[in-house]
């Protein structure tokens, strides 16, 4: 839904136990027409939702969004040129579901941490 | 229940979100520390993927629901401004039922918990006609 139209991936390696993504955002998406007008904020909600499109795509599976421990947006993310975005995802498969840990980060901000369970679709 | 406190257009008054995430179309009703919104889905919201809403979406949903209420607050006591609000943590969240679909309305009633300075602690619940779909806890900063 949001990849390579609100955020790209730049580049994808395997570390234990889970994936890191680079990713941009992308400044041009119509959600910023929106959010807000005049002054571009990167909401919460497509964070969560690029942390599950990045799990999505490192099981190479659809996922539902089953549930959310926890998610803190200690640091608010704005869509800025040229600035990449460390997405870690530290992921334990359970029979029919994947607990996921996810942190978004940049040159030692944290702007989002994650807790919650994928179930697949 | 009665008339919409906030219905169409007039919810503009209560959050500065715009198309294409204004997520809110109305406040039904408000006390000291619950309240009421409804979002009736349109198959071109930004959220939808085949006609369903995402949870994303529900989230986003609920956060304006939350907004929509301090503002309201707000304007009882003589703020006429829309207040800006960021989600600061989403808390137990849980998709409890199917999510909604195009034209389907979800109706969500907030309850605050605790406000500290601009923080304000709730609670969330989310219907389809009478049935959960969703319920959480969020921190919203205003």
């Amino acid at each position: 839904m949001l990849k390579d139209s609100y955020f790209r991936i730049l580049n994808k390696e395997n570390i234990e136990n889970g994936f890191r993504y680079e990713v941009s955002l992308i400044e041009s998406h119509p959600i910023y027409q929106g959010h807000f007008p005049g002054n571009p904020i990167s909401p919460g909600v497509c964070s969560i939702q690029m942390i599950r499109e990045c799990t999505e795509d490192a099981l190479n599976k659809q996922l539902c969004l089953k549930s959310i421990n926890v998610c803190r947006f200690s640091t608010l993310l704005t869509p800025q040129k040229g600035v990449h975005l460390q997405l870690e995802i530290i992921l334990t498969n359970n029979n029919d579901s994947v607990d996921a840990k996810a942190t978004i980060s940049n040159d030692g901000i944290t702007y989002v941490s994650y807790k919650g369970t994928f179930v697949l679709k | 229940m009665g008339t919409p406190l906030y219905q169409g257009d007039s919810i503009k008054k209560l959050l500065l979100q715009r198309e294409p995430i204004l997520m809110v179309d109305t406040l039904y009703s408000a006390t000291e520390d619950e309240a009421t919104s409804g979002l009736t889905i349109k198959a071109d919201n930004i959220f939808c993927v085949d006609g369903e809403l995402t949870e994303p979406g529900l989230i986003e949903h609920i956060a304006q629901s939350a907004s929509a209420f301090a503002s309201y607050k707000a304007t009882i006591e003589g703020n006429n401004e829309a207040l800006l609000g960021y989600i600061g943590e989403v808390k137990k969240f849980v998709i409890t039922g199917k999510l909604p679909r195009s034209g389907q309305e979800i109706r969500t009633k907030v309850k605050i918990q605790q406000v500290v300075g601009n923080i304000t602690l709730f609670q969330a619940q989310s219907e389809i006609d009478g049935e959960p779909i969703a319920n959480c806890q969020m921190k919203l900063s205003v």
